[in-house]
Parts: structure tokens; C-alpha cells; sequence
């Protein structure tokens, strides 16, 4: 057995992310809320939402309507993006945190490099490299692998998650049924609420697959 | 010579689905009309276009254009290459990417040509090495692009592509367009590089002139990629990891800078 696998280190540092955003489209689409947790092993030490303040934000009503967007709650709660970045980027660029996220690699990465660009800031994806998607894990389970790739962890996430096979489900909503985990389906899309969902699945993959 | 050290690459609408740009006579174009490779050729004084298309069907234009303006054309073709030209090759992806085939002169052009022409006839429109090796002439250039290519594929789609070069030393093509995995496709293509001992080349592939022209671009793309069952729209245009505006001339030129 290998002590070095993700379920026996108990002092691992975590960032579980999720972001809430005004569409869909990977270049433009800004994001207007960012929640995060803070991990060590199992426990959770810190949890955070903040609201991204955009002036001209145009949140589509399907958006809206998914992620149960009130302008009135934004407006009063949102910070100027420069400000909220200067809390975040540290986290995410710290070299000994797992980053955490559904399907992060595919659109949250994107998500918070329009962000950075909308701030004012050069594009850095210099912490991908830290990434653990989900959805990727989800669907190398689903097909029956029991190892990933150690040396080349990103490469291996890209080619789970570029795999398509009808019938293989990795929604969230999917994983939390799979894995039995109690949960309120009209909350899912809060972000707060689906990142604490996001780690529990995480937190089951860990004993489905050796990472 | 182009006084810059990475090289643009252009593509037309004549590969349909990827670049907005034309190959207009550039007195033809119109305030507010679609952008042509003239055109820019004709305002940055550029005195050779490199062209890779994604077939031979716009090269006669391109080539009429070009002598018109007074321009050196550089063509190549990207195209789908197998692992074998078999059925059960050519049936599946499983082994699919792509290369670009560049033509140094006139014969290579017409090498260029013989190979399209094959390709067409008996795979549709794919070629394997054996067939690469078969026609192979040092009026081609071989070159490895760098998104869609075997390198590409195996690790990031996980397809099982197996090119023999034996036949040439193809050059790498390395691009940098501010997307989340380019660091990780860069690090294995100079990896391959090295251990063949294979020149690389810094690109810039441009489909859109300016970063503005995104949004036009990008919806060119929905309609072109229409399926069924899936709505597409500028605020959800479900094309996936297009997250970078910067395959454009305006992107080149203040990377230079």
C-alpha cells in the first residue's frame, strides 16, 4: 500500500472553489461570486464567499435563474474585484494546497483568468499544475481505473475529462447520489453549498482510486 | 523577412469553421466588412504571408492574391494523418491528428497537391506516414502544430496516434495563446523535440485581425459548429476551451513588442 496516497495524509492542505458567473462564454463571462474552503485532511477550517463586483454585470436570466442570482444581495455585499483577488490569489498560489473544483479545469480556471484580466492583471495559470477536477476523477472511476498518472496528474485530468461515452454521468448532483451523500438539490449552484458537496465527493474519490 | 522572431500563421475562410479573415484584394475591402490578409499584409508592410489552410481549395486565390500585392506566399496544409490508411483506421479517431505539411517551391506545391489529392481519393482525406514517405520530396517541410497534433492527442485526449518520421526531421511548432494548458503542451513538445533533436519554431496561429473581432469570430464558430439539441450563443456558445482571444494580428504584434 502506498503511504503517500491523498487518503492516509491527514495534514494535506486543500482549496475547494466554485465560481457563480453572469453566462457561460470561457473568454468574456466574468465571474460574480467566488466561494472557497479551506482544508486540512478531512476537516474544513475556513469558509468564504465573496461577491465580485462588476458595474455593467449582465447576468443572462437563465443564469439567474440557475444560480438564484438577487442583485439586490450583490450590491450590498459585492467588493471591487482588484480587492477580493489580492485575498485569493494567495491561496491559490500557494505551492502546497490541492486545488479542488467540479469540472474546474474545463470552466472555473477560465472563470477566474477573466476575472484577473477584467482587474487589470496578465493572465497565470502557474497554479493549474495544483489542480484536482473532480468531474476528470469522476469519470476515470466511472471507467473502472484504479491509478492515475503520478508523473503527469494534469495531462491524465485533461484526457478523463475530454472522454466521452454515452450513458457515463459526472454531474454533481450524479457523484452525490452515487456516493450517498445527504444533500438538498435546490441548493445545489449556491456556491458555498456546492463546494462543502464538492469536497465530500472529493473526499469519497480519495478511497475509489489511488491518488 | 518578417522582422519579428515568431512567425504568424494565417488561415482564410477558406478553412471553414476556423478564421474570419479573407484573401480579398484589399482595395475591395470595405470600412467595417470583413478583415483580409492583404489588407493587413498591406498596412504592417509585410512582404511574405505565411498561409496554412486546411485544404488546397483556396491556394489558386491565395496565390493570385499574393502575386497581385506583391507578397511571397509560404502555403501549408494541415491535415489529418492515421496511424494506417486501413478501415478500421480511418473509421475511428483513435489514432487521428494532425500535421502541416508546408511547401518550400513550386514543386513542393505540386507535392503538396498529389498528396491532398490521395488523401482525398482513397482515405478521406487522411494520410499516413507510409503514404507521407511514399511521395516525399525536399521541397516539403514537415511541421508539428502545436494544438491537435499526435503529441496533443495522446496526452490530452488520450489517443494512441504513433507517427513514424523516419522519413524527415519535422519541425515543432510552439504557440502561446494564454490558455490554461498551453504550459503543459509546450513542456512535452519540447520534451519530443529534444529527445529527436528537432528544430522548434515559435507561431502565432491568427484567425481574427484585432481582439474586438472575438465576439465575430467566436460567433462564426457557433454557426459553423451547429448540432443539434445544443442552443448556442454568444453568452453560451458551448465551444469548448475557447477561452483565449488572442489568435490575432493585434496579439502578434504586442507580443513582439
Amino acid at each position: 500500500m502506498n503511504d503517500n496516497l491523498l487518503r492516509f495524509n491527514f495534514g494535506q492542505k486543500y482549496l475547494v472553489l466554485d465560481t457563480e458567473t453572469e453566462g457561460l462564454n470561457l473568454c468574456h463571462t466574468r465571474p460574480w461570486q467566488i466561494a472557497w474552503i479551506e482544508a486540512v485532511g478531512k476537516k474544513i477550517i475556513s469558509r468564504q464567499e465573496r461577491y465580485i463586483w462588476w458595474d455593467d454585470l449582465k447576468v443572462s436570466e437563465e443564469a439567474a435563474r440557475i444560480t438564484g442570482f438577487n442583485y439586490e444581495k450583490y450590491s450590498s455585499l459585492a467588493k471591487s474585484p482588484k480587492e477580493i483577488l489580492k485575498e485569493f490569489l494567495p491561496l491559490i498560489k500557494d505551492k502546497n494546497t490541492k486545488i479542488i473544483g467540479q469540472n474546474i479545469l474545463g470552466f472555473d480556471v477560465y472563470m477566474i483568468n477573466s476575472w484577473m484580466k477584467h482587474a487589470g492583471l496578465e493572465t497565470d495559470y502557474s497554479y493549474v499544475k495544483n489542480i484536482l477536477d473532480t468531474k476528470a476523477i469522476a469519470m476515470s472511476i466511472a471507467k473502472g481505473v484504479k491509478t492515475v498518472d503520478t508523473n503527469d496528474l494534469i495531462s491524465w485530468q485533461y484526457r478523463w475529462l475530454n472522454y466521452r461515452e454515452k450513458g457515463i454521468k459526472t454531474s454533481q448532483a450524479h457523484l452525490l447520489k452515487t456516493y450517498d451523500i445527504p444533500h438538498d438539490p435546490s441548493k445545489l449552484h449556491d456556491a458555498l453549498y456546492d463546494i462543502e458537496m464538492t469536497f465530500q465527493i472529493f473526499q469519497k474519490q480519495i478511497y475509489d482510486i489511488e491518488i | 523577412m518578417l522582422a519579428y522572431n515568431m512567425i504568424p500563421i494565417f488561415k482564410s475562410t477558406y478553412s471553414i469553421g476556423k478564421s474570419i479573415l479573407t484573401l480579398d484584394d484589399p482595395s475591395k475591402v470595405k470600412e467595417g466588412g470583413s478583415d483580409s490578409i492583404l489588407s493587413i499584409a498591406k498596412e504592417e508592410n509585410l512582404n511574405q504571408i505565411v498561409l496554412v489552410e486546411d485544404s488546397m481549395i483556396g491556394f489558386l486565390n491565395a496565390h493570385t492574391r499574393c502575386k497581385e500585392a506583391g507578397v511571397q506566399l509560404i502555403f501549408g496544409l494541415r491535415i489529418g494523418c492515421v496511424n494506417q490508411r486501413t478501415p478500421e483506421f480511418l473509421e475511428s479517431n483513435d489514432t487521428l491528428h494532425k500535421i502541416v505539411l508546408m511547401g518550400k517551391n513550386d514543386a513542393g506545391i505540386k507535392a503538396l497537391t498529389k498528396i491532398y489529392s490521395i488523401a482525398n481519393k482513397e482515405s478521406k482525406g487522411l494520410v499516413d506516414c507510409n503514404l507521407l514517405k511514399q511521395y516525399w520530396t525536399y521541397d516539403l517541410k514537415l511541421c508539428i502544430p502545436f494544438y491537435d497534433s499526435f503529441i496533443y492527442m495522446n496526452n490530452f485526449i488520450g489517443r494512441k496516434c504513433v507517427p513514424n518520421f523516419g522519413f524527415t526531421k519535422p519541425t515543432i511548432f510552439i504557440e502561446d495563446n494564454d490558455l490554461p494548458f498551453d504550459q503543459f503542451i509546450l513542456e512535452k513538445a519540447s520534451k519530443y523535440a529534444q529527445e529527436n533533436n528537432l528544430h522548434i519554431e515559435k507561431v502565432k496561429s491568427i484567425y481574427y485581425k484585432n481582439k474586438e473581432d472575438f465576439s465575430a469570430w467566436q460567433t462564426y464558430k457557433c454557426l459553423c459548429n451547429r448540432t443539434f439539441g445544443k442552443e448556442r450563443s454568444l453568452s453560451n456558445p458551448n465551444l469548448e476551451h475557447c477561452g483565449s482571444d488572442t489568435f490575432c494580428w493585434e496579439s502578434y504584434k504586442q507580443y513582439e513588442r
